[in-house]
């Protein structure tokens, strides 16, 4: 009896010492990730950007850039939110696609505001893209998808513009997964709602997408493309227990097409107002 | 993890096979059972019930089997519910999560190992004795 209880409490103690060893390992620092420090997501951010505008030059002094600020501001009308964290970058791809990147980017495709019928679709999908940056979700898909030795890179500060570059290449290819939209949407809808849009212009917006196009293969606020018809469901399930919510128009239709005109016929060039 | 097997006179070849065959069993059912930890520990003690009207050798390698196959289960069981828990959504891949993850692994790894050797050795006629479940075996098993 006191051999089987000897062995018995050696055994449990190799046990839980491996356990307990193995928990001082190396990769236990990806618990850390989280506190990846503001400066190396701007900088990964940055890459990202950089790489992108190879392909698809930056838009900029457009009166479109100007919009989208305001709908920007528009939507931080919280206290959770401070407007000009985020910096919106619009690039000339003719892709229907946003993305949020590190460093609080959130990058707009020209094919989405060529897609969009009015300002509000276009405030539902900076709303949702600027959920994913109040989730955290940013920091936990660059936990998902990075590889470990990256990571440790990352880490302990040896952060080197190759190992950023793969990194920021991989957060482009990589989605979210559905239960990380999901709640963008929800925060989005509640953003829109304090603000009094109508979130229905996001579901709208969602079901509107086309099906043949190159949003399968870039990751990005569609990358659940098929469950799109779901999403907007639940949107409108999420709006129907605001009824009493009074909408008005973020910007005036007018305004917005006529942005939306002079991006497409001088995209290179400032509008004078 | 083992005592060294020491030769025992006389057994009769019809039990050392079926005492071989009782790590045996727990290995097949293993590979068939997967990811489900409690089928070996069934097919195992079915098979121990099987066996009870044998004689000790063959009953305490059945029991010994039977025993060994209770601390997998436990550490097996518990990586199952820790996974389904992070599929769900409901907690995130951790440190501890990935620690417990390969003590398991190490853990059936070892078990693995033992059976093999001792469905050779009983084969062979010797006595194996693991750690900790020999002499639990020992203590609930009489001859």
């Amino acid at each position: 009896m006191k051999r089987l209880f000897w062995e018995g409490l050696v055994m449990l103690a190799v046990i839980a010492g491996t356990w307990s060893l193995l928990m001082q390992l190396p990769f236990t620092n990806v618990g850390k990730l989280r506190n990846i420090s503001r400066k190396q997501q701007e900088k990964l951010g940055q890459l990202v950007i950089q790489s992108l505008e190879e392909d698809y030059p930056r838009i900029e002094g457009q009166p479109i850039n100007t919009a989208l600020d305001s709908l920007r501001n528009i939507l931080g009308h919280n206290k959770k939110l401070v407007p000009d964290t985020y910096t919106i970058i619009l690039l000339d791809n003719p892709d229907v696609n946003a993305l949020a990147i590190p460093g609080n980017y959130i990058l707009v495709f020209r094919g989405l505001i060529d897609s969009t019928r009015n300002a509000d679709e276009m405030a539902g999908v900076l709303a949702h893209e600027i959920a994913h940056h109040q989730e955290g979700h940013i920091v936990k898909k660059l936990v998902q998808e990075v590889s470990f030795g990256l990571l440790l890179s990352l880490l302990s500060g040896n952060t080197g513009g190759t190992i950023l570059r793969e990194t920021g290449g991989k957060l482009i290819s990589a989605s979210f997964d559905r239960k990380q939209e999901r709640k963008a949407d929800a925060f989005a809808v509640q953003l829109m709602l304090q603000n009094n849009i109508d979130p229905a212009a996001l579901g709208h917006f969602l079901l509107r997408l086309p099906y043949e196009d190159s949003l399968q293969t870039q990751a990005g606020l569609f990358s659940t493309h098929p469950h799109s018809k779901e999403r907007a469901i639940e949107i409108e399930r999420l709006r129907a227990q605001a009824a009493d919510t009074s909408f008005t128009s973020v910007l005036a239709p007018a305004y917005w097409n006529k942005v939306k005109t002079r991006l497409n016929e001088e995209p290179t060039t400032a509008m004078e107002e | 993890m083992m005592q060294a097997p020491a030769s025992l006179p006389a057994i009769p070849d019809h039990e050392r096979e079926k005492a071989s065959n009782g790590y045996l069993m727990s290995m097949v059912a293993a590979m068939v059972g997967l990811p489900l930890p409690i089928i070996n520990l069934l097919a195992t003690g079915l098979y121990l019930l099987g066996q009870r009207r044998q004689g000790y050798y063959v009953r305490f390698h059945c029991l010994q089997a039977f025993y060994s196959q209770l601390l997998v289960i436990v550490l097996n069981s518990v990586v199952l519910t820790w996974t389904i828990r992070i599929l769900a959504g409901r907690t995130e891949i951790s440190s501890g999560y990935l620690s417990f993850l390969i003590v398991a692994a190490l853990c059936n790894l070892a078990e693995l190992v033992s059976n093999i050797y001792a469905a050779i050795a009983t084969r062979k006629g010797k006595d194996v004795r693991f750690w900790f479940f020999g002499a639990l075996t020992r203590l609930t098993c009489k001859p």
